[in-house]
């Protein structure tokens, strides 16, 4: 007897399917230093001795050097960036206070700019586990509303994706009313509410093509959001 | 694990973890929530599992969900499952291409010798906003499956029903309509509804093998009439309902037949707390069958 799963890709099924959806976060972790590896003890002469402790002082020296101006970058996966852009996307549907204003998906590092009109807001919001990542952000105002802008890292120069993909890919999500797409040149934009926005960019994760390409997603006054995506140059 | 079924405008779930015993229950209960937009059918869904996630306080929350079956559009053909070629060339004779832009479709084999497919199609708005509700919330979905398929999953889990030659999971329903999944050495045979009038009795609807659904018709219909004091269509018979009709089960519960049992995941599992599980105020808890699959209990 079969047991319907309806997480596993239509067509014909097998009597049972494993498929599952999960977006459980594992904790973002530093990358390790590799632990130096234990000298060999070698009989050497004096004069040898100390160009060795002299080598070794200077490679502490830099060592020490790094450690003052330097933060160990955090090793932070594509999956968790484009989870947390979707939460602020979702967030700013029902979230008077902050709003997400931009997100840039550079090839080498992700933009995020939130807005709100209280500065205590923006305080609260890099005071939760944004900073306990360890992502640098920046917080400014202007025309009398506060901003931080987020970087996250980002691999998002890989090759292949293209234009005609895009559009394929548009056939297979399934959008509100509400949307408009237009292509030109080497760009795909859509208009539409958060959640056509969400669902698009998850069927780009989906289909691995979320690195692909150059893309942008705009809060519009009106409420509505703006993707905006430019194909890669192979 | 939480597992969470839907009824209507219900919504029940049933908490449970893994001990050296089998699966122990650390909460059940149940939510009612009206759709109130059906464009917005995603911030429905995050809503409810946000609600109840936050009940149940489960740490990783990791959640299976069984679909109300009239989320769902049920189909039969003729065609063999093996072949593929075969069962696209009649679903292209009959289904909708309009309907295809919204649906997703699954087709599943019924017994072999009847080369019958039972093709269920599910709005792909549903499957999206489960997915964008996932991972929204961080979450985990090991499972999606819909009403009494769930219930199914349930009998062979928690009664080990597969130990039978033969078995029917029986919905009891509203007004007298019911549901009714008959397996037959592991294979479903027939998937249909009845109304259960004495002799304005008659089939609603029906899939798979006619005769066998037009023997159990006949078969509950005698067992309702206390013509007979055991089911012969089946070697066993599992019942519950979702919605709340208790009368009808209390009836068919009371005459005690030898070969009926009732569907409630709460009579055989072990729970946490020590308290007094109403045996048919729970029973819309067997929909949740679909967490335990694969689990021995």
């Amino acid at each position: 007897m079969f047991s319907p799963n309806f997480i596993a890709e239509p067509g014909i099924q097998k009597e049972t399917s494993d498929e599952s959806w999960s977006f459980i976060q594992n904790k973002v972790e530093p990358i390790q230093e590799a632990e130096p590896k234990p000298a060999v003890e070698k009989k050497i002469n004096t004069r040898a001795k100390f160009a060795i402790y002299a080598w070794a002082a200077c490679v502490l020296l830099v060592i020490t050097w790094a450690g003052l101006f330097m933060n160990p970058k955090p090793k932070v996966s594509p999956d968790m960036v484009l989870n947390q852009v979707i939460d602020l996307i979702i967030e700013s549907g029902f979230m008077k206070e902050l709003q997400l204003s931009e997100a840039h998906f550079n090839p080498d590092f992700v933009k995020v700019t939130i807005k709100a009109g209280e500065l205590s807001a923006l305080q609260n919001f890099t005071l939760g586990y944004r900073k306990e990542d360890k992502i640098p952000y920046e917080i400014f105002r202007k025309n009398e509303i506060n901003y931080v802008s987020l970087n996250f890292p980002w691999q998002g120069n890989k090759k292949g994706g293209s234009l005609e993909t895009l559009k394929f890919l548009a056939t297979k999500t399934v959008f509100s009313n509400k949307i408009s797409i237009n292509t030109s040149g080497n760009n795909f934009e859509l208009h539409g509410r958060s959640s056509d926005i969400i669902s698009y960019l998850l069927q780009m994760a989906d289909n691995g093509l979320i690195q692909k390409f150059t893309l942008s997603v705009y809060h519009l006054e009106s409420g509505q959001f703006y993707l905006k995506i430019k194909a890669n140059q192979v | 694990m939480l597992a969470i079924s839907q009824s209507g405008a219900t919504y029940n779930y049933l908490n449970w973890i893994p001990s050296e015993s089998g699966p122990m229950v650390t909460h059940h209960g149940s939510i009612q929530k009206e759709l109130e937009n059906p464009d917005r059918i995603d911030e429905h869904y995050y809503e409810i599992l946000d609600e109840i996630f936050s009940q149940v306080k489960n740490g990783d929350p990791i959640c299976t969900f069984s679909l109300d079956s009239s989320s769902v559009l049920f189909s039969t053909c003729n065609a063999d499952n093996s072949s593929e070629e075969m069962l696209n060339w009649h679903l292209n004779q009959s289904r909708d291409d309009e309907l295809s832009k919204v649906m997703d479709y699954y087709h599943f084999s019924f017994a072999p010798e009847s080369g019958k497919v039972l093709n269920i199609a599910i709005p792909k708005t549903i499957r999206q906003s489960f997915q964008t509700n996932m991972s929204l919330l961080k979450s985990k979905m090991n499972g999606l499956s819909v009403g009494i398929f769930s219930a199914e999953v349930g009998a062979r889990q928690w009664m080990h029903a597969y130990k039978n030659e033969s078995y029917l999971i029986w919905k009891i329903g509203k007004k007298k309509n019911d549901e009714l999944l008959y397996i037959h050495n592991g294979e479903l045979e027939t998937y249909f509804s009845f109304h259960r009038s004495g002799k304005k009795s008659k089939m609603m609807w029906q899939f798979g093998d006619a005769n066998i659904a037009n023997l159990i018709m006949q078969d509950i219909i005698n067992v309702q009439d206390e013509k007979a004091k055991k089911f012969t269509s089946a070697q066993q018979v599992y019942l519950y309902t979702t919605d709340g009709n208790m009368k009808d089960v209390k009836f068919f519960h009371n005459l005690e037949l030898e070969n009926l049992s009732l569907l409630n995941p709460l009579s055989v599992l072990e729970s946490s707390e020590e308290e007094k599980v109403h045996e048919y105020n729970t029973l819309a808890l067997a929909e949740t069958g679909n967490s335990f699959g694969g689990i021995d209990v």
